[in-house]
């Protein structure tokens, strides 16, 4: 058995994805979320000062980074967020950075501002359906026709626009209408995550997909990639590599640990926004203590120690399963990944 | 070179922090405040396991000849370089 962590400089980018805020105008009922209060959120000079770590954390490593900045709605903070978009565009190690919004509060005067930023790669909405119904009731009435209008102020105003599903038994039939909607909007990129039990999605357990359901959804979502449209479909998660190990575009081995990590509204550092549990804080703790030291990340790197079906897998240099979606379903983050279908 | 002497203990340096993964056979080292990491073989981090347990160098020397099977001269020769490179890197330092 083999591990991409066996050269510690295997991996070349590291990514952050750094929720600046909890505050949210939407209540998703998939939301990774359950609280929205954003407690002990940081003011702008703690997030200046932890984007600094993250340079100096870089430079060290000789990385280049890659980063997220979301919430919550990180808009709802738009004192916050542009002097740290400022501050972020200005640092030599970050090649790129995407914003991750529900676009409910982008107009031509936040994109006028966004312009400045060279280094904004994409602004990723999310759709759930293409079935204005069936969005709401996922993402609360009125969002559908308030994303559409997002995505077409911002490819006006030519940014990139990706967009993001989260599936479940609630649309698992939705993923052709909508890529061919977005296609028709001109949607650079899209991608679908595998709902998650946890926060206000915990209540949609009764929506959650079979192996056998996923494995269909992701072979249709494989289809539609291959057929290399305008609309770039993107596999970068685990399980993905089961419908083709042999392409590298086609899955992404779980990068907890790996090459990621995530920043929340008050500094607390998790090794995945969907892996909620607290190895440091960017604040107190630097980058090094807490990716060299955290039991929870070398415990996950070790692929040895991936439990279940993961653990005799031949795909497991190129998966190693949804750390989350164990930790999720099961209580233990090395559990083997509960929606494999293999 | 240094010299090392058998009643010497040294302790790993502040920020110094040990990891392996044995099953792959992966040794490294790292400093938690620089973000300095090194990779090591398994020989060299047996030997910075037991400075970090607080052993003076004579009973490192003793359980180095017993573990790895080599004559005590070849095995004194072997640690004090090592130990040089690590005093060299400041990965250790003298106990005071």
């Amino acid at each position: 058995m083999d591990s991409r962590f066996e050269n510690f400089n295997v991996e070349t980018e590291f990514y952050f994805q750094w929720h600046i805020t909890e505050k949210c105008n939407l209540r998703c009922k998939h939301c990774y979320h359950d609280n929205y209060t954003s407690v002990n959120e940081l003011n702008s000079d703690g997030l200046i000062y932890i984007a600094d770590k993250i340079e100096a954390t870089l430079k060290r490593w000789n990385k280049k980074g890659t980063l997220s900045l979301t919430g919550g709605e990180p808009f709802m903070v738009k004192d916050k967020v542009f002097p740290l978009l400022q501050h972020i565009s200005s640092l030599k190690t970050i090649h790129h950075f995407d914003i991750l919004t529900n676009g409910s509060l982008l107009d031509q005067t936040v994109l006028n501002k966004l312009k400045e930023f060279k280094k904004l790669r994409r602004v990723q909405l999310s759709l759930e359906s293409a079935d204005q119904n069936l969005n709401d009731q996922i993402r609360g009435k009125g969002s559908f026709e308030t994303t559409l209008s997002a995505i077409r102020l911002l490819k006006k105003n030519d940014f990139q626009v990706a967009i993001m599903m989260t599936i479940s038994n609630l649309n698992k039939n939705e993923v052709e209408p909508l890529v061919n909607l977005l296609k028709e909007e001109s949607v650079d990129t899209f991608s679908a995550e595998r709902l998650i039990p946890e926060g206000m999605g915990a209540n949609l357990k009764d929506e959650f997909l079979t192996s056998e359901e996923l494995k269909d959804i992701f072979q249709r979502i494989y289809s539609l990639a291959m057929k290399k449209d305008k609309i770039r479909i993107l596999l970068y998660r685990p399980l993905f590599a089961l419908l083709n190990g042999n392409d590298p575009t086609v899955g992404a081995m779980c990068s907890a640990g790996t090459n990621a990590l995530t920043i929340m509204h008050d500094g607390t550092v998790y090794p995945c926004r969907r892996l909620p549990i607290s190895i440091g804080n960017a604040l107190k703790d630097s980058f090094y203590k807490i990716w060299y030291t955290s039991d929870v990340l070398w415990n996950i790197r070790n692929s040895k120690n991936i439990k279940g079906k993961c653990n005799n897998c031949n795909f497991i240099p190129l998966c190693r399963g949804c750390r989350a979606m164990a930790y999720a379903l099961t209580g233990d983050y090395l559990a083997g990944d509960p929606q494999c279908w293999k | 070179m240094l010299e090392i002497n058998k009643d010497d203990i040294f302790i790993l340096s502040d920020n110094i922090f040990l990891q392996k993964i044995e099953e792959l056979g992966k040794y490294w080292v790292f400093n938690i405040e620089t973000g300095e990491h090194y990779s090591f073989n398994e020989t060299s981090y047996w030997i910075l396991e037991h400075i970090a347990a607080n052993l003076p160098m004579k009973s490192i020397l003793r359980n180095f000849i017993d573990t790895f099977d080599v004559d005590k001269s070849q095995a004194k020769d072997d640690l004090d370089e090592t130990i040089n490179k690590f005093l060299e890197e400041k990965i250790i330092k003298r106990r005071e």
